[in-house]
């Protein structure tokens, strides 16, 4: 889950780093922003996109009807086409240094690193260019490490205890909040002070982890808008003290019409692929993998093909290793049943129990006057995008 | 030959009183793999299937000499300590079949793995087939002599259900397999498509390997510097799957943990670039990677 800037400034704020003085609006009426009284101020558009600055989601306000004005522009517009879940309001900071310095995992290292560069500010892309020390995850941050870090990317005197200072305390919320991602750009040291200070936060948290934590966030938004209504229940679906075992609750709505019910991660992503080349539009992305029972795909599918404005429905699945087909495919059938669409659907599945999946899914076509048409393992996955689109009648 | 699985191989089963774990058994025995013991905490005495269970790795060790492999399914929260507890009783493969262990006790295990010269294949893998000698794990499932024909091409997969179809397609067009390794789908994982590639390199019965891969990471990119510098000599197919994901926005994940969108960096397009200029075969439809090697005059 990808944190917004005020959320990851609050969770750095508890690490003990140093953020500006600042007020969350939730819209253009909130009272935080009439009661806002620090002149100049910086106004930033809360979107999940990255570019934010370059795109025109950060602002300086003089006085209160140009916060106001700003924050109304912000607020009836897209950002880095992501809506504005808020704006936030700052003290402007005056700074002498602008560095980024971030923690992440590589996967050339296989392990954490921690980032630093010179050029920090809007326009730098993600640590480029950046130094990197590699963290040992069994020993930990060792601040002589850091030190030493430092002083070869060239710093000197106290900033290199600051930034050491500054780099434990980005580790230590790192791995105690389980992230993926702790990015500080730009890092800044005050002229007057010397004080390093966070103007921008990104922060991705690992969503495998979260059993471990007790958050309460706000909603975010998905393809920069809120979730849809589907979108919510299918979320739900998985939940429960289970939830690793036999997933069918990712789901994602797009602008085109071919509803998709895709069988494992790698299948799913290389189908789209595959339904794109082809011409045709996905009304959605979603996947069901492992074996989930009968009862979750039902909720899924019925879902996925609840969608207003399909022309076509693709269940897409290649030889399985130990999905039950027959289980998966019966629960497909029950939303079938229950919602008899009239576009053509195309069925490629194979693997254990392929057989009893075929039948319950040709009965139900047979008692539905369903135009369904079932492919196994002599198809490939691929040519059945181009079967679907030959259905629909389209050339 | 063949890599990481083959008649020697002796398995234990972490988690073998659960749903998961008892199928990894039954699909260890239908293919010429013999299951020494397995481990449950707690669940010590009882038998699944005949295999006497323990309460952990040293008293099962302790018992039945010989373990040179462990397969892992237990529930994400206990993975963390499973994988130690079997990277300090010295296994030297394990499987990891758990998905969705968080990340940073992924980092933890590998890090201590590779200080102790251990192999982890995983998380979230469904396993390693050698074919006609062995496998751990379940990929194949019940009918593992429907998909995998014993033969010469090595199959590395960052998906298991497409390591299953890719192998049938192979097989539809008598293109037989030595070992299929499922890397596992997650960002961070033990064996790289470059770590198995340096395996088949050395694998005497492995005449050419195909790759299913993904957008997100930059795995690829090790095994560009590999055959580069003449670290993988045999020829490479290779399929990347995400194409659409260049429009969605960074750090949304798609399908698998480590399908990672990232901007301007670890797209399938980007990967494919990057792997042609080495001179690897990429194809467009996964499907092609059953043929994709005739052009070498190998089959």
């Amino acid at each position: 889950m990808v944190l917004y800037e005020r959320e990851g400034k609050q969770l750095l704020n508890t690490y003990r780093i140093s953020i500006p003085r600042g007020v969350i609006a939730a819209h253009v009426d909130d009272t935080a922003l009439g009661a806002w009284d620090t002149f100049p101020c910086i106004v930033k558009a809360q979107v999940l996109a990255g570019k934010r600055g370059i795109s025109g989601g950060v602002k300086r306000a003089n006085s209160p009807d140009e916060l106001r004005s700003i924050a109304s522009e912000f607020f009836s517009k897209k950002i880095c086409d992501d809506t504005v879940a808020a704006v936030l309001v700052e003290e402007a900071i005056p700074f002498e240094k602008e560095w980024y310095l971030a923690v992440t995992y590589s996967t050339r290292h296989r392990c954490p690193l921690l980032l630093f560069s010179f050029s920090g500010g809007s326009g730098v892309e993600h640590g480029k260019d950046a130094f990197e020390l590699s963290i040992d995850p069994l020993r930990g941050f060792r601040e002589h490490h850091a030190r030493d870090f430092f002083i070869q990317c060239g710093i000197r005197g106290k900033d290199i205890l600051s930034l050491t200072a500054c780099a434990r305390s980005l580790v230590t919320l790192f791995f105690d909040e389980d992230a993926r991602l702790v990015e500080v750009n730009p890092l800044i040291k005050r002229p007057d002070t010397g004080e390093l200070m966070a103007l921008d936060a990104k922060i991705m948290l690992d969503d495998d982890a979260a059993y471990r934590h007790t958050r309460q966030l706000g909603a975010r938004t998905i393809l920069g808008r809120w979730p849809t209504d589907r979108e919510k229940a299918v979320a739900s679906i998985d939940q429960g003290e289970f939830y690793y075992r036999g997933t069918a609750g990712k789901y994602i709505e797009m602008d085109g019409d071919i509803a998709c019910l895709f069988s494992g991660g790698g299948a799913s992503i290389s189908m789209m692929d595959a339904l794109v080349s082809c011409g045709l539009k996905p009304a959605n992305y979603t996947e069901y993998s492992g074996n989930p029972p009968r009862q979750k795909v039902y909720e899924l599918a019925k879902i996925v093909l609840s969608k207003p404005g399909l022309r076509g429905i693709w269940i897409v699945g290649g030889v399985a290793n130990f999905t039950h087909v027959g289980e998966t495919m019966a629960g497909i059938a029950d939303a079938l049943r229950e919602l008899r669409p009239v576009v053509p659907i195309v069925v490629r599945r194979a693997g254990p129990y392929e057989q009893e999946g075929r039948c319950l899914m040709e009965a139900v076509a047979s008692a539905c006057g369903l135009r369904l048409s079932w492919y196994g393992r002599d198809v490939s996955m691929t040519e059945t995008a181009a079967i679907l689109k030959n259905e629909i009648g389209i050339s | 030959m063949s890599i990481l699985v083959d008649f020697t191989t002796r398995l234990l089963i972490q988690g073998i009183t659960g749903k998961e774990g008892q199928r990894a058994l039954g699909a260890a025995r239908l293919y010429h793999t013999d299951v020494l013991a397995g481990v449950t905490p707690g669940k010590g005495g009882q038998h699944v299937g005949g295999v006497p269970v323990y309460d952990s790795i040293r008293e099962a060790m302790s018992e039945h000499e010989g373990v040179n492999s462990t397969a892992v399914y237990v529930p994400p929260a206990m993975a963390r300590d499973a994988i130690l507890e079997a990277i300090d009783a010295g296994i030297c493969l394990i499987n990891v079949m758990t998905e969705r262990i968080p990340i940073r006790d992924t980092a933890y295990c590998l890090a201590a793995a590779k200080e102790r010269g251990i192999r982890i294949v995983g998380p979230a893998s469904l396993g390693i087939i050698s074919a006609g000698k062995g496998r751990i794990g379940v990929a194949g499932g019940d009918s593992p002599d429907e998909i995998y024909m014993t033969g010469r091409v090595g199959v590395i997969s960052r998906s298991g259900g497409m390591m299953n179809e890719v192998s049938w397609q192979l097989r539809r067009q008598g293109v037989g397999i030595s070992t299929a390794i499922h890397v596992g789908g997650d960002l961070l994982i033990g064996t790289s498509y470059a770590d198995a590639l340096s395996m088949f390199e050395q694998d005497t019965e492995t005449d050419g390997v195909v790759l299913f891969g993904e957008v997100g990471g930059d795995y690829e990119a090790a095994v560009a510097d590999l055959i580069a510098a003449n670290g993988f000599t045999k020829p490479l197919a290779i399929f990347i799957g995400g194409k659409f994901a260049s429009a969605l926005p960074e750090g949304m994940t798609i399908g698998h943990a480590g399908a990672l969108i990232e901007r301007g960096k670890g797209t399938a397009q980007s990967k494919e670039k990057m792997l042609r200029s080495v001179g690897a075969i990429v194809v467009d439809h996964y499907e092609d990677l059953s043929t994709a090697l005739r052009s070498q005059e190998l089959f």
